[in-house]
C-alpha cells in the first residue's frame, strides 16, 4: 500500500508544472478467462483504478479482488475464500511502463506495457501489446495477455483441477480521463 | 441375508441421490438478492471512510462481503457504460464512497440530485482511494 502511495505522490506532485499529461480512472475494466473442457470461467471487475502520466508513459493500477463478479456465486465463494485468499490479499496491482507513450497525440497506437504484476501477495514481471487510443480528452488503454496460475502461487485442489485453466486469459479496458486537481 | 444385502444397495444409492442433489444444489446457489436482503451493518458514508483511513486492514476485515446500509449526501453521478455508480463524499475525507448500482437500478438514477441526500444498499467490496461498494440498491431519496 505504502509502495502505492509513493507512486501516486510521484505521479501527482513531481510534475505538477506541465500541462495536462496525468490521466485516471476509477471505473476501469477488468476481466478474467478460463477455459478448459469442462467449463469456461469469466469473471469482471468494474471498479479498477488506474492512474496514467503520459510524459514517463507510467502507470499504476490497483484492484479489489472481491470486485470480481462470477456468473455463479458458488465460484466467486471458492475463488476470494479459497485461492486467491482474498480476506489476507484483498487487492491486485500492477506498475509499470508504457513505452512511446508520449509520441502519441491522437488516435490509435499499438506499444508495448511491461511492468510487475502482483497477485496473492506474489510478483511477476509481465508485458504485452497495449492499443492506446487518445481521443475526445479520453486514454483508452485496451489488450489483453495471459498469466500462468503457478506463477502466483495459487493452489487448485486436485478435485477441480480439471475445470480451471492452468493458464489464465487477462483483459483490460481502461477508459482515462483527465486528473483535474 | 439377500434381503440385507439389497438393503444396504438402496440405502447407499439413496445417500449418492442426496449428494448429488446437495452439490448440485451449491454448485447453483444463486447470489445473495441484495434487494430483499436484510443490511448487517447501517452507517454513514462518513463512519465507512474513517474505519478504512484508521485501519485499512482491520476495516477489510470488518466490512468487505458485508451487505451494508449506507446513508450519505451525493457528489457525483455518472453512467458508465450500462452501469450507474453514485458518490458519496465525505466533507472531512479526500475519500468518497463509490456505488456502482446493481443492474435495473439505472432508472432510478435519473430521479437523483447532487447534493441529495441517499441511503443505498450494496456490498463492501473494500478500500483503493475510495471505499468501493457494488451491487448496489437506492433504498430512499429524500431532499435536504
Amino acid at each position: 500500500m505504502n509502495k502505492f502511495y509513493i507512486v501516486l505522490a510521484f505521479l501527482f506532485f513531481v510534475q505538477t508544472s506541465m500541462a495536462q499529461d496525468k490521466y485516471f480512472t476509477k471505473e476501469g475494466y477488468v476481466s478474467f478467462f478460463s477455459h478448459t473442457i469442462v467449463e469456461d470461467i469469466k469473471a469482471d471487475n468494474q471498479q479498477v483504478l488506474s492512474i496514467v502520466d503520459t510524459t514517463t508513459g507510467e502507470i499504476a493500477i490497483q484492484l479489489l479482488m472481491r470486485s470480481f463478479q462470477f456468473k455463479k456465486a458458488l465460484m466467486q465463494e471458492h475463488f476470494n475464500e479459497n485461492y486467491v485468499e482474498s480476506y489476507k490479499y484483498p487487492k491486485a496491482t500492477f506498475k509499470g511502463v508504457i513505452l512511446n507513450l508520449n509520441e502519441i497525440v491522437e488516435g490509435d497506437f499499438e506499444t508495448e506495457i511491461k511492468g510487475i504484476l502482483s497477485v496473492h501477495g506474489r510478483e511477476k514481471e509481465v508485458s504485452t501489446m497495449v492499443k492506446v487510443t487518445k481521443k475526445n480528452e479520453m486514454l483508452i488503454l485496451t489488450g489483453h495477455f495471459m498469466v500462468e496460475v503457478a506463477d502466483f502461487d495459487i493452489k487448485i485442489p486436485s478435485i477441480v483441477a480439471n475445470n480451471i485453466a492452468k493458464t489464465i486469459e487477462v483483459s483490460f479496458e481502461l477508459k482515462h480521463k483527465p486528473y483535474k486537481q | 441375508m439377500k434381503s440385507k444385502f439389497f438393503k444396504i444397495i438402496i440405502f447407499v444409492c439413496i445417500l449418492a441421490v442426496i449428494g448429488i442433489f446437495y452439490a448440485l444444489k451449491q454448485y447453483n446457489k444463486p447470489h445473495d438478492n441484495i434487494r430483499v436482503s436484510k443490511p448487517e451493518m447501517v452507517m454513514a458514508s462518513g463512519e465507512l471512510i474513517k474505519a478504512f483511513e484508521k485501519d485499512e486492514i482491520t476495516a477489510t476485515r470488518l466490512y468487505t462481503e458485508k451487505i451494508i446500509q449506507v446513508t450519505g449526501v451525493i457528489s457525483d453521478i455518472q453512467v458508465s457504460d450500462d452501469a450507474g455508480i453514485i458518490t458519496l463524499k465525505d466533507n472531512e475525507s479526500e475519500s468518497s464512497v463509490i456505488c456502482h448500482l446493481e443492474s435495473g437500478e439505472e432508472l432510478k438514477r435519473l430521479n437523483l440530485q447532487l447534493g441529495q441526500k441517499i441511503t443505498m444498499k450494496g456490498k463492501c467490496s473494500g478500500f483503493l482511494l475510495d471505499v468501493i461498494m457494488i451491487r448496489c440498491i437506492v433504498i430512499n431519496e429524500r431532499n435536504e
